[in-house]
């Protein structure tokens, strides 16, 4: 994963995005981040519709961070949709989420995600995840479909 | 023509082994005298005997005896025969050599051969079915003896001997066989009918000839002969071809030849040119008689036949012999006969036969079209055998070929009475031994005289006689066998006869020669396709002339012999060419008449000078040359060149006139002519010089001389012209002589051609014709014989019928069943009584029996009858049939008048009434036999003296006491005399004086052995048959036992009686046959409210216990049916009306003969009263139990539904409650950042405390969701490896393990545990981390987890008897500890024993206590404060 690749998070919590955002600058994570607040958003975002339709203010995500216990459609909504999606079936899915339950790590697997994070309570844990997140993103291989998609 | 095959012989004598024998001739030639084999089996002794007596001493031969002898025991047959024989007669030995005047006897179990005179015996080979020992000897001994050989065939059975008398024959000698005075004739039958007997004798006649042959003086003389004798060089010569032979066969001295010995005297012999005279005085004789010219064979070969002659006919010297010949149609005959015999058989030298089929008959099939036959000539056929072995082969071969064309073989030879023979195909049986079985099976049909030829192979072959020498020869053939034939012929003869064979063969036709023989000087006209068994292929070179004999028509036979003397003096011309006359007569003409010319090429080189030339062309000077040019004479040079010229351009005829030539000097005018000739593969031209017309030519010169007489030159110019034109009128004629000749010439070549072709042609049409006359006469005969045959037949029938007449007619009237049986069971005849018996009908005659399906009880017939066959004895059986009927079944072989088995008679005699009698009989005695022994009273028989006759078993076994004991003893002395009674004795002994009995006489007695018994005694008289005096039956009866049981009973029944009164069930007992109450018990009485009487004989449902009569029959009927009946809870009214209920049990039983039923009834009022209030009850209970049931459901519903808020809730706060605690912290930090300088002391301290706040609370949530979570979920409980699962949690706690120092020990080994792998996780994590946790201060924390393996009762459960395999898993620490009273706190939810020092949220050991709960199993502690605690858990072991 290069570094302009974006990365897509989904979360309805305004303080969870800005912390992330924190960081993941604290972290030295450089990609362009979008946020949305919702499954429907979500969706709407990957389908390039309403006011994601320019891709070049919104591209397309290399990879998504989702939330899952989220108002309107959930991340498991989301999760579906896209797996479902002939054209997104390269992009890589992180879950986070607030609390560890196993058979939502099953369930979510199940539907296709690529892993499942739970947010740590500080802001230091945090930082640490996501840099081993990007160390993550960096060492791991994808197929080149994934770059494709990812270049728009 | 004579034919002899000694393949045999040549094809293996080597010419060291010819030298050898001859140097052995040689040193003994004492060897040369007579060796007479005499052969007998079966009776030979008599015959041995009879011969040997009437041979003098001294007859100068040596006498061999080969007898067929047992071959286990030692033969006596010498020692017999010396007694009779006046000369020694010894048994043979290995190695023994013949001498005159002896006699050899064979030894047992030997074969026996002759090889130089000497004896050789060798092992017999065992297992050979045939005995051939005679056979054997007597070849032998004409291959070694020939001529001299002499054979005696006497007394025996089978054909041995027939095969060694032929060979003898063949080599010349001389054979006897005994005549009918021979006990066993087949033997010598045999030999007589093989035609190869030239006596038939008695063995008295047979000593006397063979007396007389020893007196000839080519006999008598022969032994002393020196070898070089026997052959005169001139023989030799005449021999060449035949030397190999010749050389190792001493024979007699032979008559007539060149240098013949001297005579000596008195012995007759004549002298040698007498010999000569005689001798072709004897063939022309045979000349004249047979039409066939002796001359052509071989000298030595008819001499040799010649003297054998004469010793048979006792002529002492030739010119006797050849008077006796002469006008002896009989002799000249034999004579004939005998030159031309032969040893013949089938497959004689079995490998040439080999190559035939592998070489010759594939090549011969593969290019034989299918319509036409494939034809093959056997010359000297003889009796056939090698035309038949040839037509076998064939067929064999064929057989493999897509197309069979049929085989033609035309055999011919010389001899009639052979071709007869040959024609009949009728061999003896000895000839078995030659063929392999599955060819005999095939090509043979077997006859009383021996085997046939099948008439399919017959068929193929056309014997005919034909003269190979004379007769024109057959043309156009695939194959000519000629073997052994051409060796007899003078080799002029031979050397002639091969151009036949060439002509004869179609091309690449096949020449099959015997095997010493060979094409000789005709290496061109054949080829080798098998040397060694001489197999030529007709090469396509052209057949030189060969001449063939004109025959005249009409009466060829007769006229043969003409032509064979003109053959005779051309035989020389045979092999010359023929002068090309056409040629000569070409070359003549062209020298004389036609004009010179010369041939050229193209390049006019001249390639033939025609004529004479001279005139025209010279030979150049310088350089050789044949130019044309070059040659061509003054003048001529240039209008040649010209003409040629013109010639080549045009291609045609050129002619120029009046061309001057200089010749010496002179001048010529000649006219020439080019003639360009055609179809020429080059250009040649041919010139011609011509002279101009003979008037043109003299006008020349007329005019240069200028002008003569007139009228002289006229005249003479009609002269010459009439001279020119008869001149040209010559020619002309000439010019059509010479036509006239060349056609003549022509059509006399083709004339030749054709009549070889038609000689040919009709020699075939001649044997065809002659085949088929014999046939004719032969069928005629065959006619005249059936005719005869048919009268004798007609006699027998006529007898027969008669016969059978008198068979049917005693057939019916022995009126029993009787069938005939062929052997193979075939049904012949039966009498009409048969018929019923067997199911028979007069079809069934010529069915085999097995077909029969026979009314007799009785499966065996067949096997019965066929043993009887096979066995040659009488079988029989009884049998009944179906109906029961009794007859005796006999079988006995059926023989024939000759003795012979030839099926079976079958009799069967009605024996049923004498076996129903005899059965009846039998019946009664057994009857009572059975009855005295099976009766169960003691019963004796009483002589009159009171003596006892014999006793029963029953007897013996009721007293105890042995026959011996009781068998003729007085009656009243048996035992201790209990029949020693007064009264007794009075009954006894009045019963046959007054003929009385009685019946049931007491006897109270103490027995000895079987102690006191009541017997009761009865007699009576028992009659005997009428004259012998009657007996006493005693029948004793003991009672003893009887009484005992009757008073037994009468015990019971009181008992019964008793139980019956009181028992608290009502009885009641009712006779099924009138259903009325026969007893009924007190109980029921008083239940019922009936007295006794009022009970007695009523009905049941009288009383109440049945509802109506209906019911109570209906009830009693199924009651008969099952045997007992049950009624439950029954209601009844009693007498006074009161309502009860009973149960009743029936049932049926049989007493005395009749059948009760009995009823049981018993008052069940009480027990159903308080059934109905148990009921009740628990219907009662049941209703609460259901009520109950409702209201836990309902409060577990509300639970659920107050767990299920309840998680969620918990859920909730631990999810929701978390995200502004993050933020909350996560700000906070960031304000601390950002406001890093700016911030006071007490501000960063306050921003510390809301992070730590955070944090705690967070911990809190995080813990209360795994409570929660560990409370909630249920698990199922799978097999886990708890010493992994130790190790994975200490690998997750590592970090604090480094960070504390601590020591941690693991305790193995681990059992595995029934739990919840996650659950377990959780509890062992909060376990150790709160050992590691719990430490006083500056202590290093110690941990020690172990587990160990108990029993214990299930949870639950109080100390059931069944314990449990379970894990008890220790975490021990050496920290803090817990007080005691804390003890049962330290497990509840946020409770919390220490404080700031030991941060913890005081969920952990709930989650302990929760998990492990819910696997199943239970936790606890054991601590101390400040010394430690030790955390445990149990779990069910996997």
């Amino acid at each position: 994963m290069n570094d302009r690749q974006t990365i897509l998070m989904v979360d309805d919590s305004d303080n969870d995005l800005d912390l992330m955002r924190i960081a993941f600058a604290k972290a030295g994570f450089n990609n362009p981040l979008q946020a949305v607040h919702n499954g429907e958003e979500a969706i709407a975002y990957l389908k390039g519709e309403g006011g994601y339709c320019d891709r070049k203010q919104h591209p397309l995500p290399a990879v998504i961070l989702l939330d899952l216990n989220m108002p309107r459609k959930s991340g498991f909504d989301v999760l579906a949709w896209i797996r479902a999606e002939p054209g997104l079936q390269r992009i890589s899915i992180i879950i986070l989420t607030a609390s560890l339950r196993m058979e939502d790590v099953e369930r979510t697997h199940g539907l296709g995600a690529n892993a499942f994070l739970v947010k740590p309570a500080t802001l230091e844990q945090l930082t640490l995840t996501i840099r081993r997140l990007k160390d993550w993103l960096e060492v791991n291989h994808f197929p080149p479909h994934n770059e494709v998609v990812n270049r728009h | 023509m004579g034919r002899r095959n000694r393949t045999t012989r040549s094809g293996k004598t080597s010419g060291t082994r010819h030298a050898k024998v001859k140097a052995a001739a040689k040193d003994l030639s004492s060897a040369r005298f007579p060796i007479v084999g005499i052969g007998a089996s079966a009776g030979g002794l008599e015959a041995y005997t009879h011969l040997l007596q009437h041979l003098p001493r001294d007859t100068g031969m040596g006498f061999v005896l080969v007898q067929h002898l047992d071959p286990q025991h030692k033969s006596a047959l010498t020692n017999l025969l010396r007694r009779v024989a006046s000369m020694p007669v010894r048994e043979v030995t290995n190695n023994t050599r013949v001498e005159r005047n002896h006699i050899y006897v064979i030894p047992p179990n030997v074969n026996m051969t002759i090889a130089a005179g000497v004896l050789k015996l060798s092992a017999r080979q065992p297992a050979t079915g045939v005995h051939r020992s005679i056979d054997l000897f007597l070849e032998s001994l004409a291959e070694d003896q020939h001529e001299r050989a002499i054979g005696v065939i006497l007394s025996g059975s089978a054909t041995d001997g027939t095969l060694g008398l032929e060979a003898i024959k063949a080599e010349g000698g001389i054979t006897f066989a005994q005549d009918d005075s021979a006990k066993w004739d087949s033997m010598p039958r045999s030999a007589v009918g093989a035609g190869c007997v030239d006596f038939v004798l008695s063995p008295k006649m047979i000593a006397r000839e063979l007396k007389e042959i020893a007196q000839h003086p080519y006999v008598a003389g022969a032994g002393e002969e020196d070898d070089a004798e026997f052959h005169s060089d001139a023989e030799r010569e005449t021999n060449a071809e035949e030397s190999s032979a010749a050389h190792g066969k001493p024979g007699w001295p032979l008559v007539g030849a060149e240098q013949a010995r001297p005579a000596a005297p008195g012995r007759g012999v004549e002298t040698g040119v007498g010999q000569e005279n005689s001798f072709k005085k004897i063939i022309l004789l045979l000349r004249n008689h047979s039409a066939v010219d002796f001359s052509f064979y071989k000298p030595s070969t008819i001499r040799r036949r010649v003297t054998r002659r004469m010793i048979l006919s006792k002529s002492k010297t030739l010119s006797e012999y050849a008077a006796f010949l002469k006008g002896n149609a009989k002799e000249l005959d034999a004579l004939y006969s005998d030159v031309l015999i032969n040893v013949t058989s089938f497959f004689r030298n079995a490998d040439a036969f080999d190559v035939l089929r592998q070489k010759v008959f594939p090549k011969i099939l593969a290019r034989a079209s299918r319509d036409e036959p494939v034809r093959v000539w056997v010359l000297g056929c003889s009796t056939g055998q090698e035309a038949y072995s040839i037509a076998m082969a064939y067929v064999e071969v064929s057989e493999k070929f897509p197309r069979t064309p049929k085989l033609q073989v035309f055999a011919t030879d010389l001899n009639d009475g052979l071709l007869d023979k040959a024609r009949h195909g009728l061999y003896a049986k000895s000839l078995a031994a030659d063929i392999p079985p599955e060819r005999l099976r095939r090509f043979f049909v077997e006859e009383q005289g021996g085997y046939r030829i099948s008439k399919s192979l017959r068929e193929m072959v056309v014997f005919a006689r034909q003269n190979m020498i004379s007769d024109p020869p057959f043309s156009r053939m695939d194959l000519i066998s000629c073997r052994n034939l051409l060796i007899y012929l003078e080799p002029s003869v031979q050397r002639r006869s091969l151009p036949i064979f060439h002509y004869a063969l179609k091309p690449e036709g096949f020449l099959f020669l015997g095997s010493s023989e060979s094409v000789g000087p005709h290496a061109n006209l054949f080829e080798v396709v098998d040397k060694k068994h001489k197999i030529f292929a007709k090469k396509p070179a052209p057949t030189p002339s060969i001449n063939l004999p004109v025959v005249k028509f009409g009466n060829p036979r007769n006229e043969r012999k003409e032509t064979l003397s003109a053959l005779a003096g051309a035989v020389p011309e045979v092999f010359r060419r023929e002068p090309n006359a056409q040629h000569e007569a070409d070359r003549v003409m062209v020298n004389h008449y036609a004009p010179p010319g010369v041939l050229v090429n193209d390049a006019l080189e001249i390639l033939q000078f025609r004529g004479s030339t001279r005139a025209y062309l010279e030979p150049p000077t310088g350089k050789a040359s044949f130019n044309v040019l070059k040659m061509a004479r003054e003048g001529l040079m240039l209008p040649l060149r010209a003409a040629l010229n013109k010639a080549k351009r045009e291609n045609k005829r050129v002619r120029k006139d009046n061309l001057k030539v200089a010749q010496n000097g002179n001048t010529r005018v000649i006219n020439i002519e080019i003639i360009p000739l055609k179809n020429l593969k080059e250009r040649h031209f041919l010139i011609l010089f011509l002279e101009p017309s003979r008037t043109g030519h003299e006008e020349a010169p007329a005019a240069e001389s200028g002008n003569g007489n007139r009228h002289s030159v006229i005249s003479k110019k009609e002269e010459s012209a009439a001279l020119a034109a008869m001149e040209r009128e010559l020619a002309e004629t000439r010019d059509y002589v010479q036509s006239i000749q060349e056609q003549y010439e022509a059509s006399t070549e083709e004339l030749q051609a054709s009549n070889e072709e038609v000689q040919s042609a009709n020699e075939e049409l001649q044997s065809v014709n002659e085949e088929l006359e014999t046939s004719k006469e032969e069928l005629e005969s065959t006619n005249e014989e059936l005719l005869t045959v048919n009268d004798e037949v007609a006699n027998r029938n006529a007898d027969l019928s008669r016969l059978n007449g008198d068979l049917a007619n005693l057939h019916i009237n022995l009126n029993m069943p009787i069938l005939l049986l062929g052997r193979d069971l075939i049904i012949r005849r039966f009498t009409p009584e048969a018929e019923k018996l067997f199911n028979l009908m007069a079809t069934d005659v010529g069915r085999p029996l097995s077909g029969i399906r026979h009314n007799l009880d009785f499966e065996n017939l067949e096997r019965l009858i066929t043993e009887s066959i096979d066995s040659v004895s009488m079988q029989q059986r009884e049998v009944r049939d179906k109906e029961g009927h009794w007859y005796l079944l006999r079988v006995r072989p059926y023989m024939t008048m000759d003795n012979k088995i030839d099926g079976a008679v079958v009799v069967l005699w009605d024996i049923d009434p004498l076996k129903r009698s005899e059965q009846a009989a039998k019946e009664s005695r057994d009857y009572a036999e059975a009855t005295i022994r099976t009766a169960r009273d003691s019963l004796v028989v009483l002589r009159s003296d009171l003596r006892v006759n014999s006793a029963n078993d029953a007897f013996y076994k009721t007293f105890k006491v042995k026959p011996d004991q009781v068998q003729g003893r007085f009656i009243y002395e048996l035992g201790n005399g209990p029949w020693n009674n007064p009264r007794l004795r009075k009954l006894l002994e009045d019963i046959l004086p007054r003929n009385t009995f009685f019946n049931d006489f007491e006897v109270v007695h103490e027995f000895p052995a079987i102690g006191r018994r009541t017997m009761l005694v009865s007699a009576r008289r028992l009659d005997n048959e009428a004259s012998a005096p009657a007996f006493i039956l005693m029948a004793i009866e003991d009672v003893t036992e009887r009484l005992a049981s009757r008073l037994a009973l009468r015990h019971s029944e009181t008992r019964y009686r008793r139980l019956f009164e009181a028992a608290q069930d009502g009885v009641v007992l009712v006779d099924a046959a009138t259903r009325k109450i026969t007893d009924a018990n007190p109980f029921i009485e008083q239940f019922l409210g009936y007295t006794h009487e009022e009970i007695m004989g009523k009905e049941l449902w009288e009383i109440g216990l049945h509802k109506d009569r209906e019911t109570s029959r209906v009830a009693l009927r199924d009651l008969e049916k099952s045997g007992d009946a049950r009624y439950e809870a029954l209601a009844i009214q009693t007498k006074k009306g009161q309502d009860r209920e009973v149960e009743i049990v029936s049932s049926l039983y049989t007493e005395n003969d009749h059948s009760v039923i009995q009823c049981n009834v018993r008052d069940i009022t009480r027990r159903r009263e308080a059934d109905t209030a148990l009921r009740e009850a628990q219907r009662r209970l049941a209703n609460q139990a259901a009520e109950l049931e409702q209201l836990v459901a309902e409060r577990t519903g509300e639970l659920t539904e107050a767990n299920t808020q309840l998680e969620t809730f918990v859920y909730t706060i631990a999810h929701d409650l978390r995200a502004p605690l993050r933020a909350m912290e996560g700000f906070v930090a960031m304000l601390v950042e950002e406001a890093q300088t700016t911030l006071s002391d007490t501000a960063r301290n306050y921003a510390g405390r809301i992070s730590r706040a955070a944090r705690f609370m967070d911990a809190l949530l995080v813990d209360l969701l795994a409570f929660s979570r560990v409370s909630q979920e249920r698990k199922e409980l799978v097999l886990v490896n708890l010493e992994a699962l130790v190790q994975t949690v200490l690998g997750r706690l590592e970090k604090e393990i480094q960070e504390r120092n601590a020591s941690i020990e693991v305790v193995g080994p681990f059992p595995a545990v029934r739990g919840h792998e996650q659950t377990l996780g959780q509890v062992l994590f909060n376990l150790i981390s709160n050992g590691l946790k719990f430490v006083g201060p500056n202590t290093r924390p110690q941990l020690r987890i172990r587990a160990e393996s108990i029993s214990r009762p299930p949870p639950g459960k109080k100390s059931s008897g069944a314990e449990e395999e379970w894990v008890r898993v220790w975490v021990e620490d050496n920290g803090i500890g817990i007080a005691p009273e804390y003890h049962g706190q330290v497990f509840r939810v946020f409770n919390r024993l220490h404080g700031e020092n030991y941060p913890g949220t005081g969920i952990g050991l709930a989650i302990v206590q929760k998990g492990i709960e819910r696997m199943g199993g239970r936790v606890g502690m054991d601590s101390v404060a400040g010394r430690g605690s030790q955390f445990w858990f149990e779990l069910r072991k996997a």
